[in-house]
Formats: C-alpha cells, structure tokens, sequence
C-alpha cells in the first residue's frame, strides 16, 4: 500500500532531522577530532590504542548527541569519556600494556647526563610518563598538556581536587626522580659544588 | 623543591608532551566509522540489558547445559536453578543484605594471613616486622616451608626477591608484574619481560626458566598448577595478540603451547583438583565467566561476576564484577564450585562507596580484603553467608593507595 502524505510528511520529517543532527555532529566530529586524537596519544602512548579510545568517546558521544547537545557540555563529556574509558580497569586489564619499561627503556633512563641534551632529556621524560600509573598519567595529561586547573581536572576525572593535587605532586616527584640530572636541581646542585 | 623548578619541570613536560601529542598529525575518524561503532555499542547495551535481566531470574548456567547450545546463536539462558540462598543475616551490626558497606562493621579476629601494612610486613601471631629486601615490596607469597618470594620494584623495573626460611636472601632477579603460586603454595612463577616463565620451588637452590617464552602482548600470569615441577606442572599465561584476540598458554617443562581445553579466553585460576576458571566471553560492556563441568561434576557459568578464585579446599568460588570498571571492585561474591550456587553478593551503592583492589582466601570459608570508604581503609573479613567484620579496623588514607598488602594466593590448600 503507497504511504499516505501524512505518511510521507512525517517520514520526511524524521529523515531530515536525522539528517541535520548527523551533519551537526559530523562537524563536532571533524573539528574536535585532531585535539582528541593528541590527547588520546598522550593516554595511551599508542597510535593504534589511541584511535580505538577515540573512536569509541565519539561512538559514545553520538549515541547520546540530543541529549549533551541541549545541555551545552559537549566538550567536557566526550573528553570524561575519553579519559574514563582510558581508566577503567576493564580496558586496563585486557589493553593495557604491563607499565613496566622494557630494557631499551631503561637502559635509556640510565644513561648518564652527558648524553641527555634536549631531545634525549624530553624523550626520557616521555618514557617515563608512559611508565606512570594510568591516573596519574591521565592527571598530568590534562594538568600539563590540556593546562586544564586542579578542578577541571578533578571534575574530568570525578576525583576530589585533593586527589589531583596529591596525584599531581607525587608524578612530578617520580617524574624528577627518573629523569636525567638536568632536570633534578639536586643533583645539578652537587654538580655545581664538584 | 621551590615554586621555580616545579615550574621548569612542568614548562618541560609541557613541551614534551605536545611534542609527542604530534605523531597524530594526520589522523582522522570518518562520521561512518564513528556511527558503525556507536551500532555495535547499542547493540552490546542491549544484549546486556537482556543478560542481566536474565541473571535477576538465574544467575547461573550449567555449562553442562552451554556444551549443549553450538553453532553460535544467542544461548536462552535456561533458568535450571534459581538464586535460592543470596543469604541474608538478620545481625544489627550488619550492613544491609547486598551491600557492601564498610562504614560500620563489628571488630572480629586479626587476619589470618600475613600482610603488609605501609612497607611492613604483620605476621599471624599479631607481630610484625621490617622487610629486608633489596628494593621496595609491592606484593609477595608464603611458600609452605616458610620461605618468603617478594614481588619488588626499583623505579620503573620489577624484581624477584627470595627469602629462605633461614631469613637470608637470594639476589634479587628482574621480572614483569605478576606472581603465582599453585593451590599448595609449593610452586612461585612469575615471568621474565621477555616472556618467559621462571619457576621456583620451595626448597630449591636457585629459580629456573619453564617451558618457552610465551608470544603475543600483555602478558599476565593466569595460575599455576601442579604440585612439584620435577615431575609436572603447569603455568597459564594469558596473551593477547596484535588484533587483541585472548588466548591463554600452558607452558610446562614439555614447552608451551595455546591451552585449548575448555576454550577459556583467559584462565584465572585451577583448584587442586584441577577445575578451572577463566572467563569465557568478553565485551565492552560486560563478561562471563565459567567453570567447566564434567562427568557428574556440574559446572556452570555466569555473566553476573567474574570468577576470580578458588578456596583452598576448592569448594567455593570467589568473584568480582563482570564488568571491571573505575577505580576497583564495587562487587564481592561467592559461588559454590559444584553447581555454582550464589552464596551471597554485595556491592556498593551510591550512599555507601566503597571498593577494593584484590581479595584474597583466609581459610575455607572466608576471605580478607582491604577496602576503601570515606577516606578511609580497612581489612574486611566476609563470610561465605555475606557477614562482614573489620580484621584491621579503618585507618585514613588516599584512596589510589591502599596501605595494606595481602599475601598472594591466600592460605595454601591443605593449611
């Protein structure tokens, strides 16, 4: 039986709002996507994990577009998504790369300071934010690469600011620990008095 | 450290971190991409949706009955049994029926079982003392001669660290994460970053590598099986491969292989009778879990937790969450091993936030867990019938870091 105007009207309705929604998020998508992306690296320290996590914050994301949408959030939902589908322990337990440092890794962390010239020291401290627990390394991401506030923070991950702030320290602690010397001004104090 | 150099540290890591966020560049998702993967995420809420509703009626299928349903189509779930005794206690001093609330439990005995609090270790008798080793202790077991194998890290690297009985120390050697012992705690293994699976024996001069290294990714040791290497034993090792498949593999002095019996996508634990557990199904959004049954022994599977352990004498079945979310296990239960019965579930609730990292068997019928709620941590003592007591009362502390450290594999079977 051929469909009735009313039939059709409604349809087209529907269509078309299907349609202006999906090219609404389709541009969210688009502009938001790069910004993620980078964030997700620096999570996951991987490529391929890091579109996985990203894929899956805006599958989320559009699943539940009318709604964010009309609250006016978007950004800091899919960013929540991001970060706690990177800490949930589930993806840790059967995603997760062992946090601990292979031998090239360490061997490089061992190196001494003659060798660390700028790169070399970044790269360290590259490593050893991939070796920091997931949500210290999710803490440091957003404090230091989102240069999100202790309270964003705290709001992203759902934890108190406290949490961020202890969290925090004890990163840059272990951070400045396991780093070469040029970036430990004790050591670069002994150095000096030598 | 002044404001200053916290300030080049962060401007450096700064730097660092946008610096690496660039290898990037380039990437891209397609809106098709994004909608493909939000279909199969609707789909999966539904399926759970339909499990779990399914759980509410029977928690438990026999796998006797699951062996029967092949060719892949959606099992029906037959309800064979219902959740008869999720028992209950009519005590005051207990939180409700199904939670777990830890805010305000009766005092009850110490722990049965060694731990470590803050870096020092508390033995049975109620004393404690220092702990010797080299590097810092993260974990360690009770081997059933009375020596000591500590799981230690220095930095970023993980070590082994044996000690004898006589209290002296071997050299410690490096590992990955990860220690196992097997139900008569006569056997520790743990892995080497290379894949390979090194044993020691309660008694023996030194640890020795068994089988070959285990391929794939994300290593982690499943359990260990078997009373005496000399003769046979076996260590399960769950891989994932580069597509993210899991597969478990059996390494014994023969080599190692893909453990194929059962079809266990990973293997958490074998009794000394040799059942097994291990999940069984794995999504986004959930799991389920199984113990395989056989002849007259009947197994059963859930999708309600996840099957964690056996008790010593291989009666009953710990668990946790099916779906491992947040910060750690808002769920505790236990089954018995014939049948699966549900003895008992608790979980947290919104008013009573509470989790726990690990849970480990303090005899045949109680296990201990370090628990977190308001601010605070404690041992908590819970029974086969759900009851809860304090074995360590609260003490404040951050909640990423519990101060108490449980032996590793509990009691051993036969203590």
């Amino acid at each position: 039986m051929d469909p009735t105007p009313e039939h059709q009207t409604g349809t087209t309705a529907v269509a078309d709002r299907r349609q202006t929604r999906d090219a609404d998020f389709a541009a969210y998508l688009a502009a938001r996507q790069p910004s993620l992306l980078r964030t997700a690296y620096l999570l996951t320290g991987n490529r391929h994990d890091a579109e996985d996590l990203v894929q899956n914050a805006f599958a989320k994301l559009y699943l539940s577009w009318d709604k964010v949408r009309n609250q006016g959030s978007i950004d800091g939902y899919v960013r929540r998504i991001l970060v706690n589908e990177h800490n949930s322990l589930w993806r840790r337990a059967w995603k997760k790369r062992e946090h601990i440092a292979d031998d090239e890794t360490l061997h490089r962390l061992d190196r001494p300071q003659h060798d660390a010239q700028h790169d070399g020291v970044d790269a360290a401290l590259w490593d050893v934010v991939q070796t920091l627990p997931r949500k210290a390394r999710a803490v440091v991401v957003l404090r230091y690469y989102e240069e999100m506030s202790e309270a964003e923070t705290a709001a992203v991950l759902g934890i108190s600011v406290g949490t961020v702030k202890s969290q925090t320290s004890r990163a840059l602690a272990t951070l400045r620990d396991r780093t070469p010397q040029t970036l430990n001004p004790r050591s670069r104090e002994e150095d000096d008095l030598s | 450290m002044n404001e200053h150099e916290n300030d080049e540290l962060a401007t450096r890591l700064t730097r660092t971190l946008t610096d690496q966020a660039d290898v990037m560049a380039g990437s891209s998702l397609a809106l098709a991409t994004v909608q493909g993967r939000a279909r199969r995420i609707r789909r999966r809420r539904a399926a759970t949706a339909v499990v779990a509703a399914a759980a509410a009626v029977a928690v438990v299928v026999p796998t006797v009955a699951l062996a029967s349903h092949t060719g892949g189509r959606p099992e029906p779930a037959p309800a064979t049994q219902t959740p008869s005794r999720t028992l209950t206690t009519t005590d005051p001093a207990q939180p409700k029926a199904g939670v777990l609330d830890v805010s305000d439990l009766p005092t009850g005995a110490p722990p049965a079982l060694e731990y470590l609090r803050s870096g020092r270790l508390h033995f049975i008798d109620g004393g404690s003392g220092t702990v010797n080793t080299q590097h810092t202790p993260v974990a360690f077991l009770d081997m059933y001669d009375g020596s000591r194998v500590w799981q230690t890290s220095q930095g970023s690297a993980s070590y082994i660290e044996i000690q004898d009985t006589d209290g002296t120390f071997h050299e410690p050697v490096r590992t990955s994460l990860g220690l196992r012992t097997n139900p008569g705690h006569t056997i520790a293994a743990w892995l080497t970053t290379s894949g390979q699976v090194v044993v020691w024996e309660a008694g023996a001069t030194d640890p020795r590598p068994l089988g070959d290294p285990v391929p794939g990714s994300e290593l982690t040791l499943g359990a260990v099986s078997g009373n005496d290497c000399s003769l046979a034993c076996t260590v399960y090792v769950n891989t994932a491969d580069a597509q993210g498949n899991l597969q478990p593999w059996e390494v014994t002095d023969s080599g190692s292989q893909p453990a194929r019996d059962g079809s266990y996508l990973t293997v958490a634990d074998v009794a000394s009778n040799g059942l097994t557990i291990g999940l069984d199904k794995i999504s986004d959004s959930g799991s389920c879990s199984k113990l395989l049954g056989g002849g007259e022994f009947q197994g059963f599977s859930t999708c309600r937790n996840t099957l964690v352990s056996f008790s010593p004498d291989g009666r009953l079945v710990l668990a946790d969450p099916a779906y491992h979310d947040g910060i750690g296990n808002g769920e505790i239960a236990m089954y018995r091993t014939d049948g699966g019965d549900p003895l008992f579930q608790r979980h947290s609730t919104e008013s009573a936030q509470s989790f726990y990292p690990e849970a480990r068997w303090e005899d045949a019928t109680h296990v201990l867990a370090p628990v977190f709620q308001d601010g605070q941590w404690s041992i908590v003592r819970i029974a086969s019938d759900g009851s809860m007591e304090y074995a360590v009362a609260p003490v404040p502390g951050a909640d990423v870091n519990s101060p108490f450290v449980l032996a590793t594999g509990g009691t051993a079977y036969g203590d």
